[in-house]
Formats: structure tokens, C-alpha cells, sequence
């Protein structure tokens, strides 16, 4: 197992390797703007290109991209966003409010989520089972953006019970809390959704297996038996869905946090490509796939102990 | 289930009540506002960003201040960082006296050192910062300030050669190159470039080889010396200033505290505003039509004429040098409809000088008042609304069509690009798509072509098969010689945006040059020159942009009017309850 | 439940039961009978399972009938999508029947209007004020909120409709709707195909040969996998500029990942299998066990999983449209009809309410459907291999 470990980790790595190789080369061979401006005069522009090393080929350039990270451990100062910044600077003054909503985000949709879940599949095709079911299917089916925007209009603008914007700098906590509330509930109707989707599933069919049979058999009621065997059975594959949610904390929403206004991780990578800053892309692009590819090795490692028989590599 | 349901609305009932209480506080006198991005850093010497200009003037000091006259009907410099007003010494001197009583927020003195050393660095060869043009060559030049700043390793010229010398610890020197009057070289020093620095934290924030510095990247590497002073900075999220008990001329402002929300979205700002919990507001194109009778509603012509820069060397398509095809499209222009409906209530404008140009001239005359420029006005009005004539546009491309040998029954596809994120230029794309076929009975067609992540001029770096391509360049100079505004389609103009170039316009461009300090003439030769630029189609004229403003009821403008190049006066505004 | 003893006589109440209690079973299938096509047999058993899910059937005719509309539509308005009136821009939805019970009659309250520009006809035409809704004073000035009909203040002709209202350029969005479903529709049915397609071979490459060509694939895959997908499609975009084309692309570049891995995996699960050892043994070439052999058995999952990505791709359309990377206008799709919506939905409601309902029906009956389907193939419902 240890050695399956430490094979995974060393996969990743490599992999983290490529994908800052592939992303140099993808972004830094689209066009560069630095400039807008047209009042900052040719003349400087040329300057400050030269500076950053743009007229050099792109084999040289890259060979400063590394330098910078191996021997600095610097991956990259952005241009544009925030001109003279490296970028963990950057993510400090980002990650606090992203990883702040998110965070009560999942202490809303984790046990939300498995109360509707296990609710659902134990009163399986009752009213309540199809209400909730059609309430996850219609959670996972429209898009957040139309969740968020509905929310907004109807819950700040036609009746204003809420604030219009996230509020960072209330006086107090409570008042920041309610500022949270609405960018909150947008963002845990999915989440809470796929929870008690994938629990549903995974309980039903633990409750009709042969070993609920046998615990009923052995004497235990219905509800120990669910508690003891089914509850525990079905809460290991959802730790699957639950670990990317928590890696992913630092994720942010594109859409909800700019429509309510959040200083979060959301719309940054965007912004960075849209406003051409490709040394701020590039490191962002590096952090984002350092996260996602630590979430694979996760479940992965999880899956490798639950069933050795997927390991990648093996022959089967 | 209920037990959770009413717990939930007890914790929103308890939250209300902290709300209500939270937002009781009164007393104070906070003028809020907004921004749609974040300064990218809070250094005025290396940003372009229009952001950093609020920042910059709340929190910054300057030489001089533009400050609103007492009865509000327009504006006058007065000394920020400077005791008096510029004392001329001869032609091209100015001594520039300082206060004695100027200092940093955290109480360290401003004296000539800060000043000589904040624009050592803004014009520093190896920093190369962005707005250093808006020391060396703006309203005036300073004496090899250009070249000084130019020069990068080679040290050819030294600071000393340079026109900013210190004469005493409380006298700053400023030599230039030609003569200017006393109110261009205050208007100089107004400008946010021109902000000192603090040089402890400047010097600290700098690189090895001198090359970068972090100044102002954050809170920490930044000092205030104006009015306000910085309360806190949450990036992408609000800017809040508070009264700097330092500042030396306090009984101009009135504020207690300055909140500066970050909204990108226009929809959150329009609720706040309705909410009352805006003291100002921009319409933009979609949400004017409510606003448009609204009493509050304020408006200005502003610097910006938006028009189409046509290519005219794109090897796909046969009509692109000839200049009757640049007429034929000049006349199909429905601009009319193009300013009033897809703009939002702009102006229709068939020319280019600006509404604003020559406000700052000594007279106050702008060209386009002025029997020069209505002159214009006039002529491109007799071919048809705003220069709209179907008919001729019909018949200057036949004689295109005839001109470049092409068969009358070819069809041209025009490749018009812009940015993606262009909603008014993509409905205006999408109109002419409609218009043009009918038009010019089906010989032009319209094909869109977008881009995102780069300017315009990287786009046209990639690639020549464009041939219209929107565009919106200021020149802030042409509000004191409304000529300049032409200045970026100069041959000797680095990033030209139409790939034309003709030597009768540059010739009269340089005409306009020479009689730059005789006003009259000046307009005059600038006729000519627009006369020309129109006959020959440089570009296609569009919209003259109207800027509209909201204030609310409970904000006290500190003048009458919207003063050209002083705007609103916001900062000197006082709070009403 | 309760246990009786088969050696024991009944208990009264169940002896006694009534007749009418009996129900007689019917077998709804037979068994398999020896020598049958097993894989006929499969999908006729899926289809009757899905045909009893009531979810699925209904949504099944949802699709269809969108699909139709977005055929149909376009064509019946009696305008094109791209027709332009720039003097009704913004106009309210107006449906005839409907207007004489006041939904949807083309009424629109203006705000802020002074009050005296009321009487003038140029701004009001004749019989364009219907109510005055609010009288207060802003900076001393009468001001007013008024109902009007916003057909006749943009004096437009008696007699014209559009139902769903009109746009920036006073194009119909009914039409437009249709049109951007038609539009989004195509895209996410060409993605979808062509990730199925390079997914199902990248996945059996990977899955039967094993070893090293997996490892170096399925860490391929990985690398595209770790990058952010949402960049990798604005990336395209920008690289390839907007359009169909490039959306159509850009969901292809890491949309193909996920039908690979399940392919891999149904690879592992079935390659050991006797039946193909035997073909090998019988020195059957590499492609044809791929494709004969082994790929039959992935089909079930790999159209339950292809029905699954549908909506994800009108999703990912519809978002990249959202922040402004959409198709080429003037060609619409769902997701630049919401966009434009969303920039005025203070304003007019009604241009975001048509495309989000749109949206969200089209999305709710894709995953209900496909759900259904994924139950009914689900192999371990029947066991394995039938």
C-alpha cells in the first residue's frame, strides 16, 4: 500500500510537471497585451516588453519560467492584475473570502444533504422521496447562474429581506453573516443536490441487500439495522463526492461571487486571461491543477484502500 | 423538520435586528460610492488604470489642486503641496514654492527632496513607469525629461540636465521646454502621475537592479499625505477613507468618511441606488431608459468620439484602398439611430473633434462652437443627418466598384472585429449586418469577427484580414488643442490603428503645430484639417459620447454645472441629512 | 413481516380470504430461450423498464416536443432571427387572446417620467397612457410612474405580436429562443458524439492493452484533467475565436476524459473474461476484440452516460455565453439570449424569464430522462451479462 502511495504521489508530480509545461506554452503563445493605453507611448511599451523578456524566443522564455520556480520558487508576478505582486500575494488577499463562504457552504450541505439523502431512501417512493427527488433533480439541473440571478432579483430587488451585496467589512459579524446568507444558499443548492442524489442511491440499494436481510434476521430492528450497517455502508462511497467539495474549498464561483459583489478566487483566472496577464494565468493555472490533482490522488488513495483492484497501472 | 425550520427563522430574526442596529449608527458624514475594478496598485506612477485616479486624489498630494470657485461655476488651482501659485522666473523657469507645514500621514515632513525625488523616480530610465509622459510631455514639457526617461542604460542625459531641481528645502524648480502659462503648468501638477511618493517605502519595495518597485502593491507599502487617508483596502471589495487629521487645508472637505464599493455588476448598482444606499450612478446603455427624465439625471459631452477605423491595406479584400469605398461607407453610417437607440441617447457626431476640445484653452472656446467647427457641422449635415446619405453612399462605391476594375455584380464581405465584451458595438455590428445589405443593394455584406483577451492592437498585430474595427481613443491634450486628437493617425504614431497614411493630413497636421499658441488660427488650421480627414475618410466618425450622472438628493455638489476637466467636484461635496 | 409454518394448517383469516383478494400473475417475459441473442433481449428488457418510469416517458416527450418546437418555431413567427425594428427595442411580450386578461398585453410601467411630458405627443402618443401608477417630486420636480402601452409609445403598428416581447434591436425573442435552442441543441448532440467517439477509442486503447500504454494514457488524460476545465475551453475560444466551431472544440477538449475512463474501466472488467481469452487463443486480431468483442458490452452505460453529458454541454454552452464568450452573433443560443437578459433583467424580467425557463426545463428533462435510462441499463438490476 505504501508503495502504491508513494507511486501516486510521484505520478502527480510528474503530471504537475506537464500540466505547468502544457499551460506555459498553451498561454504564453497567444497574443500579449500588456498595454491599453494608448496615451503610455510606443516607446515605453517596447521597454518594459523587453524587460520582461517578451522578444526573446519562447525556449529562452521558458527557461526562465523554470529557473524562476526551481531555483526561486517563484511562479510568476502578474503584469496587470495586480502589477508587482507574486501570486501566493495575491491568493492571500483572495483565498479568506472564498474559503470563508464555502466553508459555511458545506457545513449547510453536508448534513442537509445526507438528512434529505437517507430521508429519501427511507420512505423510497412515498411523497417525500418524490419531493425531494424532484427538488435534487431541479437543484442539479438549473444552472447557478439562474439560481443566483432569480435569488437576487426576487430576494434583493423585488422584496429586499436581503442585502444586495456581500459585505466584508460589517461592523459586526452577524451583519457580515447576513450579507452572506443569499451567496450561501446559491452556492449549496447543488451541493447539497449531489450529497443526497448519490446517498439516495447508495442507501437503497444497501437496504436491499442480502446482509440487511441477515441483520433483520439476527433480530435488530429496522432502524438499527439501517443505522448500524446501511448508514456506515453507504457514507464511505459518499466520501468520494464529499473529499473534492472540501479540496475544492478554495475553488470559488465565477458567476455567484461577481454577482454579489465577493473579493473571492472566483473570477480571477478569468479575469487574468481576459486582461491578457499571462505570467499571473500561468501560476493560476499551476495552483488550480496542484489542487484538483491533489483531490484525485485523495480518492484515489481512498479507492486504492477500498478496492485494490483499480489501481491504474495493473493488469487485471 | 419544524424545529429546524423555526430555529432557522429565529437565527434570521436575530440577524435582522443586529442589522437594523448595525446600520443605526448616524452622526457621521459618509459620501458612498462605487467603481467597477479595483486599483490594480495603489502606485499612480505605474498604473494606467482610470481606477487609481480616486485613490490618488483623496489620499494623495500634489503640487497643486483643481478646486471648485465659491460660487461653483467653475474651478481654480490652489496650492496643495505648493505655498502659492508658480512664480515665473523667466520664459521657460518656475519656481514652485512649497509649505512648510506639508507632511505623510504618519507625520514625516514633504519638502523639495520628496518632490525632486518623486519625480526622479516617475522619470527614472530604468523603472520605466507607464505615466511617466504625464510628467515629461502633457500640458508642458519638461526640459529633457523625455529624453532622460528614454535613455535606458546608456545614461546619455543626467538628472541633472533635466528641468526639476531643488533650490532650498522649500523651493522646487521646474524648467521647460518652450513657453507655457501659469495655468498649464499647474494643471501639469494636478495630474495623479505627478503624486509624491514616499521614498522610505518606495526605496524599500525596489528590486536589485532597480527595476521594479512594489510601492503601493498594498496597504502597507503605501503612504497617504492627502485630505483622506486609507481606512482599509479589501481588494475587489471596497476602498474606505477616513479624515487625515495631518492634512493642512481641511476646511475644503467635508466628508467624515469616503466608502468606495467595487460592483461590477451594473445590476447590483442599480439596487443599491433604488435602495438609497448610493450617492451617485452611471447609467450605462441598458439601464438609461429609466433614468432618462429622471430630474436627478445630469449629463456632458465627454472626450470620447467613438468611431471605426477602416483597414486599409487587407489584402482579401479588393476595395480596401480606395478611398471612395471608405466614403461610400462614411455616408452609409445611420448614426442617428446608432447613437440614440444601440448607444443609449449618445449623439449622433459625422466628425472628430470632440465635444471638450479646447475647454482648457485660455479663451475656454471649444472648436466645435466655434464658426470653425460649426463650419463642419454644417457641411456634413447638408449631405444628410449626421452625414447619412444612402444615395452617395450607393454612388461612391460604384465609383469604387469602377476604381479597383471589380465586376458590378461582386459581393464584398466586410470582416468587422471587436472584443467580445463590446455590447454596444455588437449591437451596432449586428444592425449594420441588416443595414448594409439593403443599403447597398446586396454588393456589402457584414461578417463578425470577435476576440477576447487581447486589446485591439494585439489583434491587429495577429492578423490583416479585418477591415472595420471599432475604436474609442482619447487624447486628453486636444481639450487645450483640439488638433491633437488626430495625433494617433500620424505616421510617426507607434501603434497606428489603420494601416493609412497620407502626407496631405500630416502636413496639416504640422501646420496646426506651428500656430499651436495662436488659438484662432489654431481652430482655423484645425477646419482644414478635419475637413481633410473627412474627405478623405481616415475613419469613420460615429457617435459623440454623452457621459450621464445620477447624484442623490442627500449629496451637496459643490458647483452649479458640470465644469470640462474638473467634472462634478464630488470630492468637495458636503452630505445633507 | 411474518413467518407461517408450511406444517401447520393455515390461520383462519388467511383461509378465509375472499377471492377477489387473488390477483393472477402474469409472467410479462419469458425466459431467455437457449440460443437467443442475448443483446436483443437486453434492450428490449431496458426499453420496457424505461417505459415504465413515468419521470423518463414524460420527459422523453418534453425533448421531443422542444426539439420540435426549435424545428418548427423559427419558421411560423412570420419573423427571422435576425430581423431588426430598432424603433420597438424592448418591447413587453404581447399575446394575442391572453392580452384581454391582462398577462401579457405589452403594458410596461415607466419610471421616473416628468410629469409634464405626459401631455406631449411626441413623447406619449394618443392613447399610450393608461395609468398613472405613482405622483412624488425628485428635486422639486413632478415626477411620475406610469402604465403605459409600450406598443403604442413606440407607435408601433395595431395588430403586430410578439409573444415572448423583443430585444436590444427590437428582434423577436420568440423566434430568437427557438432559434438559440435549435442553435445550443446542435452543439451539445456534435459535442457529445465526438467525445463519445474519441473517448470510447482512447479508452479501449488504454483499457486493453494495459501496462505502459495505459499508464502513459490514462496519465495523459490526467494532465488535461488537472487543468482547470472551464480555462481550457476560454482558452480555445480565444485561440480559435467565437463560433459554433471553436464552442463545439472547446468542449471537446477535455470533455472526451470522462467516457474514456468508463471505457477503460468496462475494458478491465470484461478482458479477463473467459470468453475472450478463448477469442485470443483462437488468434482473433486486437481490433476485432476491441470492437466485437469486449465494446458491446460498454454500450448500455455509454449511452446512459452520453444522455448524461447532454445537458452538461448545453450547460457549459449557455455558461461560456453567460461570461461572454458565445457563438458568433447574430446567431443566438440559450446562453446569449440569458446573458443579454441578465444585463437588463432590472429592467425587462421578461428577456431573462423566457431563456431560464428554457434552460431549465430542457436541463430538468434531460436528467430525469437520462436517469431513467441509466436505470433501466443498469445491468445490475438484471445481472450480469443477462
Amino acid at each position: 500500500m505504501f508503495k502504491y502511495i508513494l507511486g501516486r504521489i510521484g505520478a502527480m508530480l510528474l503530471t504537475l510537471f506537464l500540466v505547468m509545461t502544457l499551460s506555459f506554452w498553451i498561454i504564453r503563445l497567444m497574443p500579449m497585451s500588456i498595454f491599453e493605453n494608448p496615451e503610455v507611448s510606443p516607446e515605453i511599451q517596447k521597454k518594459l516588453e523587453d524587460r520582461m523578456h517578451l522578444h526573446e524566443p519562447m525556449a529562452v522564455q521558458y527557461f526562465y519560467f523554470i529557473e524562476g520556480i526551481a531555483v526561486r520558487g517563484d511562479f510568476g508576478t502578474s503584469v496587470k492584475i495586480r502589477p508587482g505582486l507574486d501570486v501566493f500575494e495575491i491568493l492571500s488577499t483572495r483565498i479568506p473570502a472564498t474559503v470563508v463562504l464555502n466553508a459555511f457552504s458545506l457545513i449547510l450541505s453536508i448534513p442537509l444533504g445526507i438528512l434529505f439523502g437517507s430521508w429519501a431512501a427511507l420512505k423510497r417512493n412515498k411523497w417525500a422521496d418524490n419531493i425531494i427527488s424532484f427538488w435534487i433533480v431541479i437543484c442539479i439541473s438549473v444552472p447557478s447562474f439562474v439560481f443566483a440571478s432569480l435569488l437576487q432579483y426576487f430576494l434583493t430587488f423585488v422584496w429586499p429581506l436581503f442585502p444586495t451585496l456581500y459585505n466584508a467589512q460589517a461592523s459586526n459579524f452577524g451583519a457580515q453573516l447576513y450579507s452572506m446568507i443569499l451567496p450561501i444558499i446559491a452556492l449549496s443548492l447543488n451541493p447539497i443536490a449531489s450529497i443526497a442524489r448519490y446517498l439516495r442511491g447508495e442507501l437503497i440499494e444497501t437496504l436491499s441487500s442480502d446482509f440487511m436481510l441477515l441483520a433483520r434476521t439476527k433480530g435488530l430492528t429496522q432502524g438499527e439495522a439501517t443505522m448500524k450497517h446501511a448508514f456506515r455502508n453507504s457514507l464511505v462511497p459518499i466520501a468520494n463526492t464529499i473529499i473534492p467539495m472540501i479540496t475544492g474549498i478554495m475553488g470559488g464561483s465565477l458567476v455567484i461571487e461577481k454577482m454579489f459583489a465577493v473579493n473571492g478566487m472566483g473570477g480571477l483566472l478569468i479575469d487574468s486571461i481576459l486582461a491578457g496577464d499571462h505570467f499571473l494565468t500561468v501560476a493560476l493555472l499551476i495552483f488550480y491543477s496542484a489542487i484538483s490533482l491533489f483531490t484525485i490522488l485523495v480518492v484515489d488513495i481512498s479507492y486504492g484502500i477500498i478496492d485494490p483492484r483499480i489501481r491504474v497501472g495493473g493488469r487485471a | 423538520m419544524k424545529k429546524l425550520t423555526s430555529l432557522f427563522l429565529a437565527l434570521l430574526l436575530v440577524l435582522t435586528c443586529v442589522q437594523v442596529m448595525a446600520s443605526a449608527e448616524g452622526g457621521a458624514k459618509v459620501y458612498r460610492s462605487y467603481m467597477g475594478t479595483d486599483c490594480p496598485t495603489l502606485n499612480a506612477q505605474n498604473s494606467v488604470q482610470t481606477s487609481l485616479d480616486t485613490p490618488t486624489s483623496y489620499c494623495g498630494a500634489f503640487l497643486y489642486r483643481a478646486v471648485p470657485d465659491e460660487d461653483g461655476g467653475n474651478f481654480h488651482y490652489v496650492g496643495d503641496i505648493a505655498a502659492e501659485l508658480p512664480v515665473q522666473v523667466d520664459a521657460v523657469t518656475w519656481n514652485i514654492p512649497l509649505r512648510k507645514e506639508a507632511c505623510w500621514a504618519n507625520g514625516d515632513p514633504i519638502n523639495a527632496d520628496t518632490v525632486v525625488y518623486s519625480f526622479k523616480m516617475l522619470l527614472d530610465p530604468l523603472l520605466v513607469n507607464q505615466m511617466a509622459d504625464f510628467l515629461a510631455d502633457y500640458n508642458i514639457k519638461v526640459l529633457n525629461a523625455k529624453a532622460y526617461n528614454q535613455q535606458g542604460t546608456e545614461n546619455t542625459v543626467a538628472w541633472e540636465d533635466v528641468g526639476v531641481k531643488k533650490i532650498d528645502d522649500y523651493t522646487v524648480q521646474i524648467i521647460t521646454d518652450g513657453e507655457y502659462t501659469q495655468t498649464q503648468v499647474c494643471s501639469q501638477f494636478t495630474n495623479r502621475a505627478t503624486a509624491v511618493v514616499y521614498e522610505p517605502l518606495y526605496e524599500a519595495g525596489m528590486n536589485e537592479d532597480r527595476t521594479m518597485t512594489t510601492y503601493g502593491s498594498t496597504l502597507d507599502q503605501y503612504m497617504c499625505a492627502g485630505p483622506y487617508k486609507f481606512d482599509s483596502w479589501v481588494f475587489d471589495h471596497a476602498q474606505t477613507y477616513v479624515r487625515n487629521e495631518k492634512y493642512w487645508m481641511p476646511e475644503l472637505y467635508h466628508y467624515d468618511t469616503v466608502e468606495i464599493r467595487i460592483i461590477p455588476e451594473m445590476n447590483a448598482r442599480v439596487e443599491l441606488w433604488e435602495q438609497g444606499m448610493l450617492d451617485d450612478l452611471s447609467p450605462d446603455a441598458n439601464t438609461i431608459e429609466t433614468y432618462i427624465d429622471d430630474p436627478r439625471m445630469v449629463e456632458y459631452s465627454s472626450l470620447t468620439i467613438f468611431h471605426i477605423d477602416v483597414n486599409c491595406a487587407n489584402p482579401a479584400n479588393p476595395l480596401s484602398s480606395s478611398v471612395n469605398y471608405r466614403r461610400a461607407l462614411y455616408y452609409a453610417m445611420n448614426r442617428e439611430v446608432i447613437a440614440e437607440s444601440i448607444f443609449g441617447y449618445q449623439e449622433p457626431a459625422g466628425w472628430y473633434v470632440n465635444g471638450q476640445a479646447g475647454l482648457l484653452s485660455e479663451s475656454g472656446l471649444t472648436y466645435r462652437e466655434s464658426e470653425y467647427g460649426k463650419a463642419v457641422v454644417d457641411k456634413v449635415n447638408s449631405w444628410g443627418p449626421a452625414g447619412y446619405s444612402p444615395e452617395l453612399a450607393r454612388e461612391y462605391l460604384a465609383k469604387a466598384y469602377e476604381e479597383c476594375n471589380l465586376p458590378a455584380d461582386t459581393v464584398v464581405t466586410l470582416h468587422m472585429a471587436f472584443d467580445e465584451s463590446d455590447t454596444a458595438w455588437k449591437a451596432t455590428a449586428e444592425y449594420l449586418m441588416e443595414e448594409f445589405p439593403v443599403i447597398f443593394e446586396g454588393k456589402l455584406a457584414i461578417t463578425i469577427d470577435t476576440y477576447a483577451g487581447i486589446s485591439t492592437t494585439e489583434y491587429k498585430k495577429t492578423t490583416d484580414s479585418w477591415d472595420l474595427s471599432p475604436n474609442d481613443w482619447t487624447r486628453g491634450a486636444s481639450r487645450t488643442y483640439p488638433y491633437t486628437c488626430f495625433y494617433y493617425y500620424l505616421e510617426s504614431y507607434g501603434s497606428h490603428p489603420n494601416n493609412y497614411f497620407d502626407a496631405e493630413f500630416e502636413a496639416q497636421y504640422a501646420v496646426c503645430e506651428s500656430v499651436k499658441d495662436d488659438y484662432e488660427a489654431m481652430l482655423k488650421e484645425t477646419q482644414k484639417l478635419e475637413e481633410i480627414y473627412i474627405d478623405k475618410v481616415i475613419h469613420i466618425p460615429m457617435v459623440q459620447a454623452v457621459s450621464y450622472q445620477m447624484f442623490s438628493d442627500r449629496l451637496v455638489l459643490p458647483v452649479t454645472t458640470y465644469i470640462p476637466g474638473f467634472g462634478w467636484g464630488t470630492m468637495f461635496g458636503d452630505i445633507a441629512e | 413481516m411474518k413467518i407461517y409454518d408450511i406444517h401447520q394448517p393455515l390461520p383462519e383469516e388467511l383461509s378465509q380470504l375472499p377471492d377477489e383478494k387473488f390477483q393472477v400473475q402474469v409472467r410479462e417475459h419469458g425466459f431467455d430461450e437457449i440460443g437467443k441473442s442475448n443483446s436483443a433481449g437486453f434492450y428490449r428488457d431496458a426499453l420496457r423498464r424505461l417505459k415504465q418510469n413515468k419521470a423518463s416517458v414524460i420527459s422523453f416527450w418534453i425533448i421531443l416536443t422542444i426539439i420540435l418546437l426549435a424545428i418548427i418555431v423559427p419558421n411560423v413567427t412570420g419573423y427571422t432571427y435576425t430581423q431588426q425594428n430598432v424603433s420597438g427595442k424592448n418591447l413587453p411580450p404581447k399575446i394575442p387572446g391572453l392580452e384581454r386578461i391582462g398577462i401579457a398585453d405589452g403594458t410596461m410601467v415607466l419610471t421616473n417620467r416628468k410629469k409634464d411630458s405626459l401631455s406631449n405627443p411626441k413623447r406619449f402618443p394618443e392613447g399610450s397612457v393608461l395609468a398613472v401608477v405613482k405622483e412624488y417630486k425628485a428635486n422639486k420636480v413632478d415626477v411620475v410612474d406610469v402604465k403605459v402601452d409600450y406598443y403604442k409609445y413606440c407607435k408601433i403598428d395595431e395588430g403586430e405580436y410578439h409573444w415572448f416581447g423583443t430585444d436590444y434591436l427590437g428582434r423577436d425573442i420568440l423566434t430568437r429562443l427557438f432559434m438559440g435552442a435549435r442553435v445550443s441543441l446542435l452543439i451539445a448532440f456534435i459535442s457529445v458524439i465526438t467525445n463519445v467517439v474519441i473517448g470510447v477509442i482512447y479508452g479501449s486503447v488504454a483499457g486493453y492493452y494495459g501496462g505502459k500504454v495505459d499508464m502513459f494514457l490514462t496519465h495523459f488524460a490526467e494532465v488535461l484533467d488537472g487543468l482547470p476545465y472551464i480555462v481550457v475551453t476560454i482558452l480555445f475560444m480565444l485561440l480559435f475565436g467565437s463560433g459554433m466551431f471553436s464552442i463545439i472544440l472547446a468542449l471537446t477538449v477535455t470533455g472526451w476524459i470522462g467516457t474514456a475512463r468508463l471505457t477503460r474501466a468496462q475494458f478491465y472488467r470484461f478482458k479477463g473474461r473467459e470468453y475472450v481469452l478463448a477469442a485470443r487463443t483462437l488468434g482473433v486480431p486486437d481490433r476485432k476484440l476491441i470492437f466485437r468483442h469486449i465494446l458491446p458490452n460498454s454500450i448500455g452505460p455509454l449511452i446512459t452516460r452520453a444522455m448524461i453529458a447532454i445537458p452538461g454541454a448545453i450547460f457549459s454552452e449557455s455558461f461560456l455565453a453567460y461570461i461572454g464568450l458565445g457563438i458568433k452573433p447574430p446567431e443566438p443560443s440559450i446562453g446569449t439570449l440569458l446573458s443579454v437578459g441578465q444585463s437588463v433583467l432590472l429592467q425587462y424580467p421578461y428577456q431573462t424569464l423566457f431563456p431560464a425557463v428554457l434552460i431549465s426545463v430542457l436541463m430538468v428533462a434531460f436528467n430525469l430522462f437520462s436517469n431513467g435510462l441509466r436505470d433501466a441499463m443498469d445491468p445490475t438490476l438484471r445481472g450480469e451479462e443477462g
